[in-house]
């Protein structure tokens, strides 16, 4: 190009041949990423101790008999042909779904209602924070003994209510349909104050500015909480989805206390199920098949979710 | 203290290809300004050379140490962010001291360091507050002073006067320079406005959609374009541009276009080895409004023109004239009589005229800064 830089070597020469700077890059590249596996590492080690051995164990004791007190028999697919016609299961599995579908969108709902509501008007809202986060802080089977009190047919307050109303009492948790709206109503409850501080302090996330800039574009309370609020909500609403589905897939206690999966399986759900199976009727084998079913209906939802919820393409700022 | 080489550089973000072998030669101590419209790769080859994205390909080397695989946080580089990154939570005082403490100098040093950056910046009154309590421009200045609180290698200036009013950005530009003239730090500065490039850099690199047009001292980048986009991009009003042919009549150059046959000096270009080349019919005449002269219509040696419209503008009056079959601007003095509809004739000294190729090239063979093979525009090139 140049006439006078060609007596000695040019300064804008490379150093690195192609192949050192690949290495050299990789290099570079591995040790930031080594960092972050050395950070990961406490985590990883009782993941794959508690949670990845044991579902991998879970799989194979699917295939056997026994296994927890008398030595595992391989049965091959037994199990897994008595829990695909066990109509106990399948029922299971609906009464889950309805039971969850119902729960996290009321809980959600509201939950949302409340921090809007908690958001907009602060003065003395700590003590709501407060009243709505104690029930989480109850254990289970005292909320469990709560409800069971609230839904009694002879001395509980909502057939109390009932009767100084003129009303007929009702045998709420006798009931298939009553029964499974007291363990949703019972979980929504619990987990009101969790979700309520959660999306709160997801709201507090939205850079007030982005808001100002709604108004002024002209956008109303409504359209701006659609349009902007929303979006910006999206991958904390996904992780709320994720753990949601989660925990409400594996709701297991309030029906331990409350109903004991009654009346006439109508609140059985699939841990419950599983935990008969396993811990009442020795059947190991098909507790174990059912546990990888749920496995496998939770990864498929949590997918699902990522799927619709999930960030397009990351973009860095 | 150092020099800084950054050989051909090349960043892409998926498709797009932000930086496209860039190669700068950035002395110990210069200040070179990066110039360019927006989006022409300016903020990504500052981020580049502070590690805050990698090449793709190329090289930076600070002080003759290639940095290209070595951590932002070990580069000793200071930057002032197009978008301030101020830390919302920290007060004004603690964010300038933010550089100091981290590398742990004592309260009063930290305390000194702050104090004299704030005074440099009249920001004495704003220090206990919050970034959120200020406006842009205050901002602006805070980010500014968290990046001259200390002394590293180079300074990466992102646009750091943008938000500032026209006086406080008059005032701020000395002090930057005065700063520098102190100091002399390596300074890498990004800027899209004019003015400041020419004030305040040694050299001037013009970068255009990732491929760098040009590098030189203010006046050879002003006076010598290396291409249409160099010469249209700075002047304001910019460069005029007259669409003609060259030819070579009795060791001279003329210029013929539509209403349009003036002498040009014998070096706008080469002369003719044999005949006419073929490349010369379709060139393009740059002048720029500050070297057309206004005289009498039928002037021997002028261009023929009509005054279309006046733009006064205080210091300068600036005349569109239609003539050579486009408009062309004119600056003049603001007394003077002219007025819309009259006919002139417009005139200039040859050897201010530059004469561009059908590439876009300018013509003249010693176009390019001499000491700098970078000089050269890469799309020329291989
Ligand atoms: N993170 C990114 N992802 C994709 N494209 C990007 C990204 N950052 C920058 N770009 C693109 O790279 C090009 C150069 O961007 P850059 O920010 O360097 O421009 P700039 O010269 O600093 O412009 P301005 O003067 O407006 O600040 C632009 O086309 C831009 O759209
Ligand atoms: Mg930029």
């Amino acid at each position: 190009m140049m006439s006078t830089v060609s007596a000695e070597k040019a300064w804008d020469e490379l150093t690195l041949s192609e192949a050192e700077y690949r290495r050299a890059g990789a290099r570079y590249r591995q040790r930031r990423s080594l960092r972050a596996y050395l950070f990961l590492l406490p985590y990883f080690i009782p993941f794959i101790a508690f949670l990845l051995v044991p579902a991998l164990w879970s799989i194979w004791l699917s295939f056997n008999r026994g296994g927890i007190l008398d030595p595992a028999k391989y049965v091959g697919l037994e199990n897994w042909r008595s829990i695909a016609s066990d109509t106990e299961l399948t029922g299971a599995i609906q009464n889950t779904a309805v039971y969850a579908v119902e729960a996290i969108l009321l809980v959600f709902t509201l939950a949302i209602v409340l921090a809007l509501l908690l958001n907009r008007y602060r003065k003395g809202s700590n003590i709501f924070k407060l009243a709505l986060y104690v029930p989480l802080l109850a254990p289970a089977v005292l909320v469990g003994l709560i409800w069971q009190f609230l839904t009694n047919f002879d001395f509980g307050f909502i057939n109390l209510a009932l009767d100084a109303m003129g009303f007929d009492r009702l045998n709420i948790l006798g009931s298939g349909r009553l029964a499974l709206l007291t363990i949703v109503l019972a979980e929504v409850w619990r987990g009101l104050g969790f979700w309520t501080l959660y999306f709160l302090a997801s709201l507090q996330n939205v850079p007030e500015e982005l808001l100002d800039a709604a108004r002024v574009d002209g956008a109303r309370g409504v359209q701006r909480f659609r349009r902007v609020t929303i979006p910006l909500l999206r991958p904390m609403l996904l992780f709320a989805v994720v753990i949601a589905i989660i925990a409400n897939f594996q709701v297991f206690d309030t029906v331990y206390v409350l109903t004991q999966g009654g009346p006439y399986e109508s609140t059985s759900t699939m841990v419950w199920f599983i935990w008969k199976r396993l811990f009442q009727f020795q059947e190991t084998g098909q507790g174990y098949a059912a546990a990888v079913v749920l496995l496998a209906i939770i990864l498929a939802l949590t997918a699902i979710s990522f799927r619709v919820l999930g960030a397009r393409r990351k973009r860095r700022a | 203290m150092a020099d800084i080489s950054i050989k051909h550089l090349v960043k892409r973000f998926g498709k797009v290809e932000a930086v496209s072998d860039v190669s700068l030669q950035i002395a110990d101590g210069e200040f070179l300004v990066l110039l360019g419209p927006s989006g022409c790769g300016k903020s990504t080859i500052l981020r580049v050379v502070a590690g805050l994205e990698d090449a793709d390909a190329g090289e930076i080397v600070i002080g003759g140490r290639l940095i290209n695989f070595i951590d932002p946080v070990r580069r000793n580089v200071a930057m002032v962010f197009q978008n301030y990154a101020l830390y919302p939570h920290m007060s004004v005082y603690k964010n300038i001291a933010f550089p100091l403490q981290i590398a742990k100098q004592s309260k009063e040093e930290v305390g000194l360091a702050v104090g004299r950056a704030a005074a440099m910046l009249g920001l004495e009154n704003l220090l206990q507050r919050l970034p959120g309590e200020l406006s842009g421009g205050q901002r602006q200045r805070v980010a500014l002073a968290r990046a001259i609180v200390r002394a590293p290698q180079a300074f990466l200036m992102d646009e750091p006067l943008s938000n500032l009013d026209a006086q406080l950005r008059i005032q701020t530009r000395l002090e930057l320079i005065q700063l520098h003239q102190r100091l002399g730090i390596t300074t890498i500065y990004v800027t899209h406005d004019q003015i400041e490039a020419m004030t305040m850099g040694d050299r001037i690199a013009v970068l255009s959609e990732g491929v760098l047009q040009q590098i030189g001292t203010p006046q050879e980048v002003y006076r010598r374009p290396a291409n249409v986009f160099v010469a249209t991009f700075l002047g304001a009003p910019p460069m005029n541009l007259i669409g003609g042919e060259l030819e070579w009549v009795e060791f001279g150059w003329r210029f013929r276009g539509d209403n349009i046959d003036v002498p040009l000096s014998a070096d706008v270009t080469s002369p003719p080895e044999d005949g006419n080349p073929a490349d010369m019919r379709q060139v393009k005449l740059g002048l720029r409004p500050e070297h057309l002269r206004i005289g009498p219509p039928g002037e021997t040696g002028g261009i023929a023109g009509q005054v279309q419209f006046l733009e006064p503008v205080g210091s300068d009056l600036f005349l569109t004239v239609e003539a050579a079959g486009t408009l062309l601007q004119v600056r003049t003095d603001p007394d003077s009589p002219l007025q819309p509809g009259e006919n002139v004739s417009l005139l200039f000294d040859p050897w201010r005229a530059q004469v561009f190729g059908p590439d876009g090239q300018n013509l003249r063979r010693d176009t390019a800064p001499v000491e700098s093979a970078a000089a050269l525009a890469p799309a020329a090139a291989s």
